[in-house]
C-alpha cells in the first residue's frame, strides 16, 4: 500500500514525458511550421505570452465554473423535486428527456440572438450541457438511497431539509461528478466555440488570433494551456470524489 | 411501556394486509420471532411512528409515537449506515439532527463496544460484524425510550453475538424505562434476551409468553433454556394458522 501510494505520481510523470517525446520526435522529422517542437512551446509560453494566456485562462474558467454551479444547482432541485414528490418528477423528467437529446450546439444561434455576444450566452450554454446530465444522474443516485437509510433518519425526527441536506445531497455527489466528467468535454469544445465569436478574452479566442496571425508556436500553447486546465478539473473531481466514497 | 391495540397495515402500493388486528403490552425487552414474511421489520417502522396503521393504534406510555418529541433508537435490518460518514460520525448521527453534540457519550458507546479503534474508519473498510455494532452504538448514543431493533447482531459470530446479547441485558436492566422491541430470527436470543417473547406469523400474533428464564444471570445455563427453545421452536413450526 504504502509504496503505492508513494509512487503514484509516477506513472502518470512518464506517461507525459514520453508523449512530449514523442511529439518532439515528430516534429523533428516533419520539420514544419505547423508542428513546432513542444520545447520552444513551452517555452514560450512562459516567456512571451503567460500573462495574456493567464488572463484569457480565468475568463474560460469562470465561464465554465458559473455553468457548471447553475446547472449543479438545478440539477439538485429537479432531483430533490422528484425524490420528494411523485408529481414534480411526472412533471418535470418528461421535459428533461424530451430536451436531453438535443444537441446543444444546435441551439447556438437561438441563444447567441437572445442573449447577443456578452457572457450569458456562453454560461447558458454551458448550463444547458451539463444540466440534464446532473438532474438525471443526481436524480437516478438519490432514488438508490437505500430505504434503511431514510429509515435512520425518520427514525431521529428528522426534517425533509435535514434528509436533502444530510442524506440526498452527500449521496448524489459522485452521481454529479461523474456527470461533470460526461459533459465536461462537451462543455469545453462548446466554449471554445462560442469564444471564437465577437470574444476579446478567453482561450478560444486566444487559440483562434494566433491561428488566424500563423502564430503555431502561440496556437499550440494555447491548446497545451486549455489541456492542462481540463486535465486539472478531472483530477480534481477524482480528489473530491475520495472523500465521498470509501470502500 | 408499548401497547399496540388492533393494528392493521397495509402497504399502499399493494392489496395484501401485511399485519392484521395485532394487540399487545410489553414492556421491557421484547424478543420478537417468526418467519420471513411474516411483517416483522413492518412492525418496527410502525412503532417508530415512521409508518401509520390503518387501523388501531401505536402508543409508548399512553403517548403516540413522535420520534421529534421522544427519543427512538431504531436499528433498520440492513444497518442504513452512511457510506460517507466515519464511524464515529455515523455514530452520532441522531444527536446531530437532534441538535445535540456529546462526544464524550460517542466514544464512552463505541468502547463498550469494541470498536472505538475503529472510530475513523469508513463502513466500507470495516466487518460486518463491526458495522452491526456501529448501528447498535448509533441507537444506543441517543439514550433512547424506545430501543427497536431489526435482527441487529445477525452477522456476529457465536462469541460476539454472546457478548453483544449480555451488553444489551446489562444496559435493559439498568434502565427501567427503555422499551426494547428485538426481532430475531434466532429462538436462542429470544429466549436470553426476551422479558416477554412474541411469535408472529403471517401478520399475527400467535403467541406471546412471559420469559420464565427472566432474572436468572446465566439464562444460558439454565435447564429451562433448553426447553424454551424447543417449545418456540414447536410454536414457529406449527402448521396450522392460529388465529
Ligand atoms: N415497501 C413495501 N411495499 C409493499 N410491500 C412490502 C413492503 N415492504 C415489505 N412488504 C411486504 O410486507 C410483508 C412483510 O414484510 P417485512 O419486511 O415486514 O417482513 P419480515 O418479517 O421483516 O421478514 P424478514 O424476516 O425476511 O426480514 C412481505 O410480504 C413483504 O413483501
Ligand atoms: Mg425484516
Amino acid at each position: 500500500m504504502m509504496k503505492n501510494k508513494k509512487y503514484s505520481w509516477l506513472s502518470p510523470t512518464l506517461a507525459i514525458i514520453f508523449g512530449f517525446l514523442l511529439w518532439e520526435l515528430i516534429a523533428f522529422l516533419v520539420k514544419k511550421p505547423i508542428i513546432p517542437s513542444p520545447s520552444l512551446v513551452i517555452y514560450s509560453l512562459c516567456t512571451k505570452y503567460a500573462a495574456k494566456v493567464g488572463l484569457c485562462l480565468l475568463a474560460s474558467l469562470g465561464r465554465v465554473f458559473a455553468g457548471v454551479a447553475l446547472a449543479a444547482l438545478g440539477g439538485i432541485i429537479c432531483a430533490m423535486a422528484a425524490v420528494f414528490s411523485d408529481k414534480m418528477e411526472k412533471t418535470i423528467y418528461p421535459i428533461i428527456y424530451l430536451l436531453h437529446p438535443i444537441p446543444k450546439i444546435a441551439l447556438l444561434p437561438v441563444v447567441l440572438l437572445l442573449f447577443g455576444l456578452g457572457e450569458s450566452p456562453k454560461i447558458f450554454l454551458i448550463f444547458l450541457i451539463c444540466f440534464f446530465q446532473f438532474a438525471l444522474s443526481a436524480r437516478d443516485a438519490m432514488k438508490a438511497v437505500p430505504e434503511s437509510n431514510r429509515v435512520v433518519f425518520k427514525s431521529f425526527g428528522s426534517s425533509n431539509l435535514q434528509e436533502m441536506w444530510h442524506l440526498f445531497l452527500p449521496a448524489s455527489i459522485p452521481a454529479l461528478l461523474g456527470g461533470l466528467r460526461l459533459s465536461l468535454g462537451t462543455a469545453f469544445s462548446i466554449l471554445f466555440f462560442t469564444e471564437t465569436f465577437g470574444t476579446q478574452i478567453g482561450m478560444g479566442a486566444f487559440i483562434l488570433d494566433a491561428w488566424m496571425r500563423v502564430s503555431y508556436v502561440e496556437m499550440y500553447g494555447g491548446i497545451i494551456v486549455l489541456a492542462v486546465a481540463g486535465g486539472s478539473i478531472f483530477g480534481f473531481t477524482d480528489i473530491i470524489q475520495k472523500h465521498y466514497t470509501h470502500e | 411501556m408499548l401497547s399496540l391495540t388492533n393494528v392493521s397495515f397495509t402497504y399502499p402500493n399493494s392489496s395484501l394486509p401485511v399485519l392484521q388486528n395485532i394487540s399487545f403490552e410489553v414492556s421491557g425487552v421484547c424478543a420478537v420471532l417468526g418467519p420471513s414474511g411474516c411483517g416483522k421489520s413492518t412492525m418496527i417502522k410502525l412503532c417508530a411512528g415512521i409508518l401509520t396503521p390503518d387501523a388501531g393504534n401505536v402508543l409508548l406510555y399512553g403517548k403516540p409515537i413522535n420520534p421529534k418529541e421522544i427519543n427512538v433508537g431504531l436499528i433498520p435490518q440492513d444497518g442504513g449506515l452512511l457510506p460517507w460518514l466515519t464511524v464515529e460520525e455515523n455514530t452520532a448521527l441522531g444527536q446531530k439532527i437532534k441538535h445535540q453534540n456529546n462526544k464524550a457519550k460517542v466514544s464512552q458507546v463505541l468502547e463498550r463496544l469494541g470498536i472505538l479503534a475503529l472510530k475513523d474508519c469508513y463502513p466500507g473498510q470495516i466487518s460486518g460484524g463491526q458495522k452491526q455494532r456501529v448501528t447498535v452504538a448509533r441507537a444506543l448514543c441517543m439514550d433512547p425510550s424506545l430501543l427497536l431493533m431489526d435482527e441487529p447482531f445477525s452477522a456476529l459470530d457465536a462469541n460476539t453475538r454472546e457478548e453483544a446479547q449480555d451488553f444489551l441485558r446489562e444496559i435493559t436492566k439498568h434502565n427501567y424505562n427503555i422499551t426494547t422491541l428485538i426481532v430475531t430470527h434466532s429462538v436462542e436470543e429470544a429466549a436470553v434476551l426476551g422479558t416477554n417473547i412474541l411469535v408472529m406469523k403471517k401478520g399475527r400474533i400467535i403467541k406471546i409468553l412471559k420469559n420464565p428464564l427472566k432474572g436468572y444471570n446465566e439464562p444460558r445455563r439454565q435447564n429451562c433454556f433448553y426447553e424454551l427453545c424447543d417449545s418456540l421452536r414447536c410454536t414457529m413450526k406449527d402448521k396450522q394458522d392460529v388465529i
